[in-house]
């Protein structure tokens, strides 16, 4: 039962990537995104960096994105404790511009890397 | 339950004659089960560790700092201490730290945000002042907006504590609450900020501390520069002294 489960989990889940993945994200100014990421607050759980935050406060955003649609659902309709940003406070623009400025962020050390973490 | 003979006891003073009679009980089918369950066990705690240390590696290197940084470089600045973390606004520390001793963590109040961190981590340094014991503490910004006179208290009374300030220049946990709520009645999300952002003026902490007499370091914005501060701050708190340094630091 728990392989059966496991199994249609993960057909579930290829599917989704599949649907999501297929239509590339519409332009975006990165600039104006971190602007908007700023104005409304998205860094109080994921980060300035969107890097994530202590608590399990908010998960990580960048780098590893979701697919465009997949993130549009989330931030409009989320799950979990995110709160949803509707259309009228966070327009389609400025949404597609957050998904710009988070799509160049830049990978952070790895952790064996950092001396200060090798305890 | 039925009792032969009631005594009264002592915790600290029992359990580990206890601790011994328990092992010397057990029999070697039950002592290569439990063998098999520590190895389980021990395999979990390091994934564990592997997992905490790659989630604090992201952000490494953000201005303002990241809590996992703030949390790491100062375990780095008193590992090879007797240390007691008396309060802190991070859980990184339970996450990543190794800590073996009784004395290393002292818990929390159950009711964060309102005031208990800095008086609590004054208290417990006067507790172990005479033990030997390193007592830090990280310090929630808007905590320490509470109670802050404790800090003349510990320079009048010459008390050893490592305060590291968390400053995300908020009441950090209402904004987010307020985030929510704003999502529930359909307000701006940045409405949230309103009442609960601590800026303009930002506050100076370590201007704050110098004017109780406790020596400060800050407001410090460049991650890097961390643990150079909290190294001459280990030093003054090594003599004896109360020391804070001021984080700029993430949300959380």
């Amino acid at each position: 039962m728990r392989i059966h489960k496991l199994v249609l989990a993960g057909l579930l889940a290829a599917t989704a990537s599949a649907v999501f993945a297929q239509d590339p994200p519409p332009p975006g100014s990165a600039d104006r995104g971190q602007q908007a990421y700023m104005k409304y607050m998205c860094y109080t759980c994921h980060g300035t960096l969107a890097q994530g935050a202590d608590r399990g406060t908010g998960p990580k955003l960048a780098p590893g994105m979701l697919p465009y649609a997949a993130f549009v659902l989330q931030v409009r309709t989320p799950r979990l404790d995110m709160p949803p940003y509707r259309q009228q406070f966070l327009s389609d623009q400025e949404l597609t511009d957050i998904y710009a400025y988070l799509s160049l962020t830049k990978p952070s050390p790895a952790a064996k890397e950092i001396p200060l973490l090798d305890f | 339950m039925p009792v032969d003979l009631p005594i009264s006891g002592d915790a600290q003073a029992t359990l580990p004659a206890l601790t011994e009679a328990v092992k010397n009980a057990i029999t070697l089918t039950r002592r290569a089960a439990l063998a098999d369950r520590t190895a389980k066990l021990r395999e979990d705690h390091r994934r564990m560790k592997d997992r905490a240390r790659s989630e604090a590696s992201q952000g490494w290197d953000a201005s303002p700092c990241s809590t996992a940084r703030m949390s790491a470089t100062l375990y780095n600045t008193i590992k090879n201490e007797k240390w007691c973390v008396a309060a802190s606004g991070v859980q990184w520390n339970r996450n990543l730290w190794p800590a073996t001793e009784y004395y290393n963590f002292i818990g929390s109040s159950g009711g964060s945000g309102v005031g208990y961190s800095a008086p609590a981590a004054v208290g417990a340094a006067l507790a172990n002042r005479d033990k030997g014991i390193i007592t830090v503490s990280i310090e929630g910004d808007g905590d320490l907006m509470y109670a802050n006179g404790v800090l003349w208290t510990a320079a009048h009374h010459k008390i050893p504590l490592l305060m590291m300030v968390h400053n995300n220049r908020a009441y950090h946990q209402e904004v987010m609450h307020l985030q929510k709520m704003a999502g529930l009645h359909n307000r701006r999300m940045d409405t949230a900020a309103i009442g609960t952002t601590i800026d303009n003026p930002n506050i100076d902490y370590a201007k704050l501390a110098q004017s109780m007499g406790v020596w400060s370091e800050g407001p410090i914005t460049n991650p890097a520069a961390i643990g150079p501060a909290l190294s001459r701050a280990l030093a003054v708190v090594k003599r004896g002294e109360p020391a804070l340094v001021d984080v700029v630091s993430q949300g959380r």
